[in-house]
């Protein structure tokens, strides 16, 4: 398998071409779910053998190239792919997760009709393809292909009821959003090749590492640019807003590309490109800070929120924020914990609204929902399970990883990291307030789904079911994930002086490995972490546990019981302004509206109907040819049609040439 | 030297098959004229056997004791003459019998005006560079004037005639001069004495301007282009599509064998002003008149002249550079316009109705694969990659530009966007204006049809494929240049 | 009888007048004929010219061979004549067919 990587994007690819045509020939959906299900399957098989030959040998990197796929002078650009440990880890959750998805939306699809049915999996099939191929890349421009295709397909899904004119809209601002995004990206990648000649990892980390200092300025401005590519793509402050409107799009693909895998890619790319990150303290920073302000603010719009598949949004956000804060104290390894541990449970929370929402027939506005647990118990169980790993309880998935990173910003306050410590002291702290905020609004979620009495009428209420095998068992195996995958793959072992229990910080070690520190500075906070002492460590343990506890907590006061909804309902009464400005998002998507989206329509109209009809097509297109003829009009009669007049100018002619050439 | 060698003999061998197939069609027609419907045929095997001859004899360069050059260059622009002459011969049939012509004289003499352009390419004398030039005119005197019964090509053969006699006189007084100065008609003699005198002498210098002239009638360059509308209008559109190339390319070489051996850009100061203007007049009236001309032929007639223009850079610049460009030109310049022609020919019922543009509306429904050839040919023409026409333009612009040329670059290039307009009005007539309610049936005549995809395939492929043409005009011209 | 040499350049000055004269006649008569005749008139000029150098030339001492070269030429240009007198009053015969005349500005169907 090693020498074929290409073989496991191209499984998918296939795929989607099949599907493709399927479509088009309204083949049945039982032919469509075993091409769709079935190539991602394989490609997570081929992935598996992939990997264990990987593991099986001695090399850390293998780099397999395809073809030269640019070469216009000085700027070459190979096809190919590279296999390391973080893109092996990558790949193997990418096809796993993707493969359960895979399953879980024959069932939840399959009231669609069958072109319709097709061109899901098509689409699907494609995106798993652009994500392979983002995470395959050995170098930046194939990383970008990858990443234009997860927001090609992005695109495609969100508006797959296109119908729907808010589902085609929603589409829509997620392109462009994520243009805005791309733009720097693009731009990164040219400045990376102006500044280093190449634009292969290999070959830049090299670059950097031989003198972290004095590439500083070329660092800070390729790591700004790709960040905010990141931003994008990633769903950061102040390129969020696309993310909660992509909830218009079926829920699989919602936990698919908007929770697991396409919305990570910002992370993945900023942890693939660590070495520039590490050379300049101000990028880094400003990781850490977009990161931190995103992860709070976002908690605090969940906070407000009705509709089950918004909360989760926001959550997403939110917990992309944890993944940039850890990056930005040099922590990249937990921050690609976090990636996988964040995979498992928001996958998980995902399909289980939406099996929550095809038993409510629809309905997504949790105020209509509750008791559901009697109905749907393993959706329920879950739920609970994935909801108990994002709240940070140990010993769930959320709590290692979401920890490791809390430890490793405090640790970079604590040292002092790049002389910015107290900005990173007061990160931590606004951390920590979003981890409280996440316990409450995710556990309020669960009480006002499955607690309670059911909200949402007689009709409905005959409809609730649990759902098929074909969705119930992914969730199953979501959850048990959550459950166990943190501390399978990073039991933090050092807190027990077992350091080698943490398997994935030995794993991803030689990718994030620190660069040599200029001026004695520590420019990895991971190398931090050991300037905090063990009590520290437990003392950071035991808050965060205490306070995700309170969180919930507070969640079930507010929410269970006979009690319920009063308390919350007079904490809106006596902060309504509070209140509605959490509700209505901070009005942010009206800002943009007024600020940006206006005047570009503005400056739109006028480029079309001043400049290109007035100036340029009336003035110089139809003015140059006006001219034009006119003179053809004028010229013509010299054609006189007498052939004296011919001879008379051949001979004239022949005159002036001779005393010209005298 | 009053024998001639082995050598000389097969270094014509083209020739002669050529011209004894010319008789051998005179000979059917007069006396078994039954078997009319072979004369294509012959003439089209004819030129294959010419073309394999010429490329099975090894090219012996400088034969019949100096008077021509059978070079590479000379082997090049046959094979470009002799595939306009079986494309001519091909689609010449379904036409002449629809005018009632269908005569063998017609093959006849374009076989023997073939000769007469192949003489032509390559000779290095005055004499044959006079003798075949006479030989490719005469029968295109004749030629242009072959539908007897209609006036319009009479007055074109007739036109073609005074002007082209008038032309050609010159030619031989300039010749005449040139020899009085250089002792020699060999144009070697000629570029030796230019070169011992350090630049032209008068006498020379009014010698060559009339040379000169008499070439640039056949080119139909400014100032001596006005015949070309209209005997383009009025000639029979077979003759029209072989008179818009086969003279064309011969004097270009020709020209270009004048214009190397006097080592004009070097060794006169005032050569390239003169031929600058030529060149610029030539592309800039060319396209302008074009815009406002309503049929076609007469369109495509100052197209050409626009053409030449571009290839008249081309033959400023000289040397390696700017002679494979006028070869490469001149290839790409073959195609596109057989190719238009040939389209132009199925849509004449009469011939003396005048050809306008606006009968060809709907034609891109009605006849898809003749509106597409004639697409294909016509956006070359306007230079649009990747098709040769672009190839040819961007040879020339790029030979300009790399030896100094840059305004006559730049002018050609707005010259080119002047043009894009009247043969993309021609595309758009034909496929987004509607059908007239009396639409004009053209006659499906799938020799005419054969001939345009023929020429539009290789305008497509050479386009997209240029590298064996541009080697091949490159390597051929060493054997030109000093 | 001596001969009595004329200078060549006297013959050349003839040959040159000769050819303005005919050009000055392609380019002023209407007649087809007189049309005709100018142009001879031009292409014999030219053999005169021809004559002329190589006149000049065999003064020379080696000048034999270039002289021939310009004798020859005479020779080719007189046939050519002759083929396009052949042709050209052909077309010409075809016109007065169609028109009753050969008058060569009524020759003016196609223009601008």
């Amino acid at each position: 398998m090693l020498g074929n990587l290409w073989l496991i994007p191209i499984l998918c690819l296939a795929g989607a071409a099949a599907n493709l045509a399927l479509g088009m020939l309204r083949a049945n959906k039982r032919l469509v779910s075993i091409v769709g299900v079935g190539s991602v399957g394989l490609a997570t098989v081929t992935t598996f053998i992939a990997l264990s030959e990987y593991l099986g040998q001695a090399r850390d990197v293998i780099r397999e190239t395809y073809f030269t796929w640019i070469a216009a002078g000085e700027f070459v650009v190979d096809a190919s792919f590279q296999l390391d440990q973080l893109s092996a880890i990558m790949i193997s959750f990418v096809t796993f997760v993707g493969f359960l998805i895979h399953v879980y939306s024959i069932g939840y699809m399959h009231g669609e009709t069958d072109r319709g049915y097709a061109r899901y999996f098509a689409y699907l099939n494609l995106f798993m393809f652009s994500m392979l191929v983002l995470v395959l890349g050995s170098n930046l421009p194939v990383l970008f292909i990858g990443w234009e295709g997860v927001g090609l397909c992005s695109y495609l899904l969100i508006g797959y009821y296109y119908e729907q004119e808010y589902c085609a809209t929603a589409g829509k601002k997620a392109f462009i959003v994520n243009r805005i995004g791309d733009f720097g990206f693009l731009l990164a990648i040219f400045a990376a090749f102006a500044a280093f000649g190449t634009s292969e990892f290999l070959g830049l980390r090299e670059a950097v590492a031989v003198d972290p200092g004095g590439v500083r300025a070329a660092a800070t401005v390729i790591g700004l640019l790709l960040f905010v590519g990141a931003i994008g793509k990633s769903a950061q402050l102040p390129l969020y807003v696309w993310l909660p409107d992509a909830m218009a799009g079926p829920t699989p693909v919602s936990a698919l590309i908007h929770a697991a895998t396409m919305v990570t890619a910002g992370v993945y790319m900023v942890a693939r490109t660590n070495f520039f990150y590490q050379a300049s303290p101000a990028a880094m920073l400003t990781v850490a800070v977009v990161g931190g302000l995103t992860a709070v603010f976002a908690a605090t719009i969940g906070l407000a929120q009705n509709d089950i598949k918004k909360v989760l949004a926001y959550s997403t956000v939110s917990q992309l924020g944890y993944m940039f804060l850890g990056a930005g104290v040099g922590a990249f390894i937990a921050a690609i914990f976090h990636v996988v541990t964040h995979a498992f449970f928001k996958a998980c929370l995902f399909l289980g609204s939406g099996s929550v929402i095809h038993a409510c027939g629809g309905e997504q506005d949790m105020r209509k929902m509750g008791g559901l647990r009697k109905h749907m118990p393993i959706t329920y169980w879950t739920f609970v399970v994935a909801t108990l790993a994002i709240a940070g309880i140990p010993l769930f998935a959320g709590f290692v990883s979401k920890d490791e990173i809390l430890a490793k910003v405090f640790a970079a306050g604590a040292v002092d990291l790049n002389h910015f410590g107290s900005l990173y002291t007061l990160l931590w702290v606004l951390a920590v307030a979003g981890a409280f905020m996440t316990a409450f609004y995710m556990f309020r979620a669960v009480y006002m789904t499955f607690h309670g009495e059911f909200r949402g009428g007689h009709e409905a209420e005959h409809h609730l079911h649990e759902s098929p095998p074909s969705m119930t068992l992914p969730l199953i195996i979501l959850g048990a994930l959550s459950v166990v995958g943190g501390i399978l793959i990073g039991f933090p072992g050092q807190l027990f002086h077992r350091p080698e229990l943490n398997r994935i910080e030995h794993f991803l070690h030689p990718v994030m490995a620190p660069l040599a520190a200029a001026h004695g500075e520590v420019a990895n906070a991971g190398q931090a972490a050991h300037g905090v002492s063990l009590p520290t460590e437990w003392v950071l343990v035991i808050t965060s546990v205490l306070v995700a506890v309170a969180g919930w907590m507070v969640a079930r006061n507010f929410y269970v019981g006979d009690q319920a909804f009063a308390p919350a309902r007079r904490l809106a009464e006596r902060f309504p302004f509070v209140h509605k400005l959490l509700l209505n998002k901070y009005w942010v998507d009206e800002l943009y509206d007024a600020v940006v989206v206006r005047p570009f329509f503005g400056l739109a109209r006028f480029s079309w109907k001043v400049v290109d009809v007035v100036i340029i097509d009336t003035v110089f297109v139809n003015g140059s040819a006006f001219a034009v003829e006119l003179t053809g009009d004028f010229l013509r009669f010299l054609q006189t049609g007498n052939v004296r007049n011919y001879a008379l100018s051949v001979a004239l002619g022949i005159l002036v040439l001779a005393v010209v050439l005298w | 030297m009053l024998i001639p060698s082995p050598t000389d003999l097969s270094s014509i061998a083209p020739e002669i098959v050529l011209a004894v197939a010319a008789g051998v069609l005179l000979l059917v027609e007069a006396f078994l004229p039954g078997l009319r419907r072979l004369l294509a045929p012959i003439t089209i095997v004819a030129s294959l056997i010419a073309a394999w001859a010429r490329f099975h004899f090894p090219l012996p360069g400088v034969v019949w004791g100096g008077l021509l050059s059978i070079d590479r260059v000379a082997a090049f622009v046959d094979l470009y003459i002799l595939a306009a002459v079986l494309l001519t011969a091909w689609m010449s049939g379904a036409f002449l019998r629809r005018n009632d012509v269908d005569r063998g004289e017609f093959y006849s003499l374009l076989l023997l005006a073939a000769i007469g352009a192949m003489v032509m390419a390559a000779s290095v004398d005055a004499l044959t560079l006079f003798l075949g030039l006479e030989l490719l005119s005469i029968p295109l005197y004749v030629l242009n004037g072959f539908l007897r019964g209609h006036a319009i090509s009479i007055e074109a053969g007739l036109k073609y005639f005074v002007v082209g006699a008038f032309a050609s006189a010159f030619l031989v007084y300039g010749f005449a001069l040139m020899y009085g100065m250089a002792g020699s008609t060999r144009l070697e003699a000629m570029g030796q004495t230019v070169l011992d005198g350090g630049g032209l002498s008068p006498v020379m210098a009014i010698g060559l301007a009339m040379v000169v002239g008499g070439l640039g009638f056949k080119l139909a360059l400014f100032p001596f282009h006005a015949w070309a509308p209209d005997v383009y209008q009025g000639g029979p559109t077979p003759v029209t599509a072989f008179l818009s190339v086969v003279p064309k390319g011969a004097a270009l070489v020709a020209l270009l064998r004048v214009v190397d051996g006097l080592d004009l850009l070097r060794l006169s100061p005032h050569w390239v002003t003169a031929a600058g203007i030529i060149a610029v007049a030539s592309m800039t009236l060319g396209n302008i008149v074009a815009i406002v001309q309503r049929d076609i032929k007469r369109m495509l007639a100052y197209s050409g002249i626009a053409h030449m223009g571009y290839a008249m850079v081309a033959i400023i610049v000289a040397g390696i550079d700017g002679g494979s460009a006028v070869l490469v030109y001149l290839a790409a310049y073959t195609l596109m316009n057989v190719g238009a022609f040939a389209v132009v020919a199925l849509l004449s019922e009469r011939e003396d109705e005048p050809h306008l543009i606006s009968e060809l509306a709907g034609l891109g429904w009605t006849r898809p694969i003749a509106a597409f050839a004639l697409t294909l040919c016509l956006v070359s023409l306007a230079g649009v990659p990747p098709l040769i026409g672009f190839t040819g333009k961007f040879v020339v612009f790029r030979a300009a530009v790399n030896h100094g040329f840059v305004w006559l670059a730049v002018l050609g290039v707005i010259n080119s966007l002047i043009s894009a307009f009247y043969y993309l009005r021609v595309v758009y007539v034909m496929y987004m204006q509607p059908l007239p309610r009396r639409a004009p049936v053209f006659p499906s005549e799938r020799s005419v049809a054969a001939v345009a995809v023929v020429a539009a395939l290789g305008v497509v492929l050479l386009g997209v494929f240029p590298m064996p043409i541009l080697e091949a005009a490159h390597r051929a011209i060493l054997d030109l240049v000093r | 009888m001596t001969d009595i040499p004329i200078p060549h350049t006297w013959v050349l000055a003839l040959s040159a007048a000769l050819f303005a004269i005919g050009t000055l006649g392609v380019l002023l008569r209407r007649n087809g004929i007189a049309i005709f005749l100018s142009l001879e008139l031009m292409l014999n000029s030219a053999n005169l010219a021809f004559v002329a150098f190589a006149m000049t030339l065999a003064a020379r001492p080696d000048g034999a061979e270039a002289a021939l070269a310009g004798q020859l030429f005479v020779f080719f240009v007189i046939g050519v004549a002759a083929a396009e007198a052949a042709v050209g009053l052909a077309l010409f015969i075809a016109l007065h067919r169609l028109k009753g005349a050969i008058d060569v500005d009524r020759v003016n169907i196609l223009r601008w």
